[in-house]
């Protein structure tokens, strides 16, 4: 057997070259399994258009709110499709006023029901209930915020309904984009 | 010859050294069955890897294929609900397996000096387990398994600073979809078992470095691994086995050996719904061994979710990792041993609370809850009875996308056809499509406010609408009574007639009684179901009655000098007329006979088509006959075409004309141009009126029909606001011809 000799230079270089023959690789494998943040970061300032949801004169005035389907393009990696329901919404109408949450609960982002008999939104996950302001019920209340409102225009009989989805668990909405 | 083999083998490989240190480990002490655990744990690995790559080879990872791909493995490919059951119950049984694996080693002290490495490298296993456990549930894309892995990536964003990324990095994008799926699987099937298996060849190597931590009994022999430990090993593996195969037969035995064979609901894992991001599904629950952390969330209001979601599960499993340290004397590996079994209290605790809540309602009826209990914990109850509805709704709906799924349809000569499987777009669309499924929730929706769907038949199961009248109330919220102590009720607004059974014959002859046309009943209140507002008399919601008029009895056209209710007192038709003319009418509608209807009689047709004829054409148009002008046109009365007309348009000339002579009606869907304007889709109206005349897929003869589709819908509104038409018959032969 030969004397194991030493050579920095070739120690340097074998480490070096392993090192870039390696990791190349997994940058651009990284790379696109990060799309989905670095496409965000691009996309992100988007504004979310008003989408209509509703006739004014079909909504009852006070309680109970509705649940009506969000209607637009539905996009998923290479499908879209138009005319999809995309979300939902609670629309309570008070006289010329209509105030409109996203169904989604803000503590884990469950479908929030709505409980007739209580007069309330309740959540089916973690117990969250919401009056019918989207103010929490209880100081124990699992959500960290009332429900998310959302803006709404009225142009003639028609209810529009700035759509947009918010993350959970947060103390402040925050929008997803 | 064989050994010569053998050993020109062994020369060439040196395998005979690799299976001596395999085998020939000393166990101090001898073989034992309390050492199985490992062993078990490793072959569960093994059973998951293998049964996993044959389920592989059937699965598509996509937000339009993976439900379907399971679909297919359980239902229709041999051995596939057999294969998937082993799958899905051998990952429960490795999580058990390995909380007692866990519990042993700590218990024995295994995880001390010189064995701390091996223990952390146990940590990690275990984190992999559990994340095999959760990116494998959400493959299925059932509903239980999208709205249950949601809430998990929700809880992803609490993560400090990287939060929203970590969590759109594991969807695939801000929603769940086609990439969540394959990053889902990717995890499942390539990143965690590869990882899982480096760790547990670290885990293993590290165990042979340092032996077995032996119960050392004196004068007990050595022994050594090969054969009695490994005769061991394989006993437990087999009852492993065997208890699993249990789960996957659901224990039904006799359903084994029945003639049939076994029944399909004792088969394997549960399928659900498919999933759908705009259906509301509240049964969404995770798998039993993370209900722990789920019922844990509860506990935690407002912005402290954190501490449920990440900081107490960080902290225990910074204990855990903690605990050789900890562990080091005797009084340390005391606290460790009592630390960790306070953790499986308090987890078993937290899940049985968390089966409690949510089957509170059968809770309060096997304790037999007093009156005053019912109101304490009325909001626990009817979360229960909501959640259990939930979870029957969604059994429902697996069972209706299995009948859907197998639909066959009759050709001309009347034979069945193939089943008709799932088409491209998928098999939600097959769901969201549905009469029978969708109808209900629709007519709910958008028909209940005014409209019954009230059965006047025994035996009626199915879904019923009721309207009910609230009562008046003062400026404190309270119930308005006269002097008298009576409730009061406005004149009442609203309440069009009974859809149960339109455009069948004995809906019609019943409206053509004056006395039935003008009916308008109310019946007794009924107290509300919840009772903390049950207990309050003055509650409106207990004097909310409900209104019985069955036809026009609360609308404008109650009393009419010009109109129907005009004809039907001067005219008092017999009831052979009455008999007549709504089989003629019901003729037209083309109805399926629904629960218990009679076929019509050919003859009542012909007489009924002539009296409409003498009677109804001053104000009707009954085909080439009469006008349109003055009453809705009787051409083809409670078709699918009339009925999809009148309610995209009542206003429309063919029918009230205007909005004068159309009370309250709504014109759900008038603008063809622009959908987007109306405020029904005309493919939900087609739901509507497919469900109210019994046009869905039943598995039986007479009822294998398909829903119409989203284009023929719209075609046919287009048709029925064509005042002349080529084609606009009348069905059943005049008398007189």
């Amino acid at each position: 057997l030969p004397e194991p000799r030493r050579s920095f230079i070739a120690e340097v270089m074998a480490g070096l070259i392993g090192l870039v023959v390696g990791v190349f690789p997994f940058a651009s494998g990284l790379i696109v399994f990060l799309d989905p943040i670095l496409k965000r970061k691009s996309a992100e300032g988007g504004e979310h258009p008003f989408l209509r949801v509703a006739s004014l004169t079909m909504l009852k005035d006070g309680d109970p709110p509705v649940q009506v389907p969000v209607i637009a393009d539905l996009v998923d990696a290479w499908n879209r499709e138009v005319n999809q329901p995309v979300g939902a919404v609670y629309l309570l109408r008070k006289g010329d006023d209509v105030i409109a949450y996203n169904a989604i609960c803000p503590h884990a982002g469950c479908f929030v029901g709505y409980a007739a008999e209580r007069r309330c939104f309740q959540c089916p996950c973690h117990t969250s209930s919401f009056q019918l302001d989207g103010k929490r019920i209880g100081a124990s209340s699992p959500a960290p915020r009332d429900m998310d409102k959302l803006q709404v225009k009225i142009e003639g009989d028609n209810v529009l309904v700035q759509f947009m989805n918010f993350y959970p668990g947060k103390e402040k909405p925050e929008v997803k984009q | 010859m064989s050994k010569a083999f053998f050993d020109w083998l062994d020369d060439r490989t040196g395998y005979r050294d690799w299976l001596h240190d395999a085998l020939y480990e000393n166990i101090p002490s001898g073989a034992r069955f309390r050492y199985v655990t490992g062993s078990m744990l490793v072959f569960a690995f093994v059973v998951q890897a293998i049964t996993g790559l044959f389920l592989w080879m059937a699965y598509s990872p996509s937000s339009q294929t993976a439900y379907e791909s399971v679909w297919w493995i359980q239902y229709r490919m041999t051995g596939g609900w057999l294969l998937r059951g082993i799958h899905h119950f051998m990952a429960q049984a490795m999580v058990i397996v390995l909380g007692l694996h866990l519990l042993q080693v700590v218990v024995d002290g295994a995880y001390r000096k010189p064995r701390e490495i091996n223990y952390w490298l146990g940590l990690i296993l275990m984190q992999i387990v559990m994340g095999l456990g959760l990116t494998g549930y959400l493959l299925p894309w059932d509903q239980k398994g999208y709205w249950a892995t949601n809430v998990a990536t929700n809880l992803a964003t609490l993560v400090p600073g990287v939060g929203k990324e970590l969590q759109q990095v594991a969807v695939g994008g801000s929603e769940y979809g086609h990439h969540t799926l394959t990053r889902f699987f990717a995890l499942h099937a390539g990143v965690l078992p590869a990882l899982l298996l480096v760790f547990l060849g670290l885990h293993i190597a590290v165990f042979r470095k340092h032996g077995i931590t032996a119960h050392i009994t004196p004068n007990r022999p050595d022994e050594m691994f090969w054969p009695k430990q490994v005769l061991f090993d394989a006993i437990a593996c087999l009852v492993l086995l065997a208890v699993v195969l249990g789960f996957v037969i659901h224990w039904d035995i006799g359903g084994l050996f029945s003639a049939g064979g076994l029944p399909e609901h004792s088969r394997g894992a549960e399928l659900g719904a498919p999933s759908d991001p705009s259906e509301q599904y509240s049964a969404a629950r995770p798998e039993w061994y993370f209900l722990f952390l789920f019922q844990l969330l509860k506990y935690f209001p407002g912005s402290t979710e954190i501490w449920g979601a990440i900081i107490i599960p960080g902290l225990v499993m910074g204990a855990l990792f903690f605990m050789p340290i900890m562990g080091r004397n005797a009084m340390g590996h005391r606290m460790n041993v009592a630390f960790l079994v306070l953790l499986l209290v308090g987890a078993v605790g937290l899940t049985i609370a968390a089966l409690v809540e949510d089957h509170f309602e059968v809770v309060a009826r096997q304790l037999s809850f007093s009156d005053a209990n019912k109101v304490k914990w009325s909001k626990e109850i009817k979360n229960s009875q909501e959640f259990r509805s939930a979870q029957h709704e969604a059994e429902r709906n697996a069972e209706r996308m299995r009948v859907l799924i197998n639909r066959r349809i009759p050709n001309d000569k009347g034979e069945l056809g193939e089943s008709m499987d799932i088409q491209k777009l998928g098999a939600v669309y097959l769901l969201r499509n549905d009469p029978l499924t969708q109808g209900p929730k629709l007519f709910g929706r958008h028909c209940a406010s005014c409209h019954d769907y009230r059965p006047d038949v025994e035996g009626y199961e199915g879904p019923i609408f009721q309207t009910l009248q609230p009562p008046k109330v003062d400026a404190s919220g309270n119930v308005l009574r006269d002097d008298k102590g009576n409730v009061q009720y406005d004149e009442f607004k609203t309440g069009a007639p009974n859809l149960f059974g339109f455009g069948s014959r004995k809906w019609i002859e019943k409206m053509l009684d004056h006395a039935s046309w003008q009916r308008l009943e109310y019946g007794p209140p009924t107290p509300s179901s919840d009772p903390v507002i049950a207990a309050n008399p003055e509650h409106p919601d207990n004097h909310k009655r409900p209104v019985i008029a069955d036809y026009f009895g609360a609308t404008k056209h109650r009393e009419n000098s010009a109109g129907m209710e005009n004809f039907l007192k001067e005219n008092n038709l017999t009831g052979d007329v009455k008999r007549q003319i709504a089989s003629a009418l019901a003729a037209q509608s083309v109805r399926r006979l629904q629960r218990g209807e009679t076929k019509l009689d050919e003859q009542d047709v012909a007489a009924g088509i002539e009296l409409i004829k003498n009677k109804c054409l001053d104000c009707h148009r009954f085909g080439e006959d009469g006008s349109l002008g003055v009453a809705p046109d009787l051409t083809g009365y409670g078709s699918y075409e009339w009925m999809l007309g009148m309610v995209s348009d009542p206003t429309h000339e063919r029918f009230y004309r205007s909005q004068d002579d159309n009370d309250r009606m709504p014109s759900f869907a008038k603008d063809l141009e622009k959908p987007q304007n109306n405020n029904v889709s005309v493919r939900e109206l087609s739901l509507i009126v497919d469900w109210l005349r019994g046009d869905y897929y039943l598995d039986e003869d007479g009822h294998r029909v398909l829903p119409h589709d989203e284009e023929t819908a719209r075609r046919t509104v287009e048709d029925s606001r064509r005042l002349t038409l080529p084609k606009r018959e009348i069905i059943g032969k005049p008398a007189s011809q």
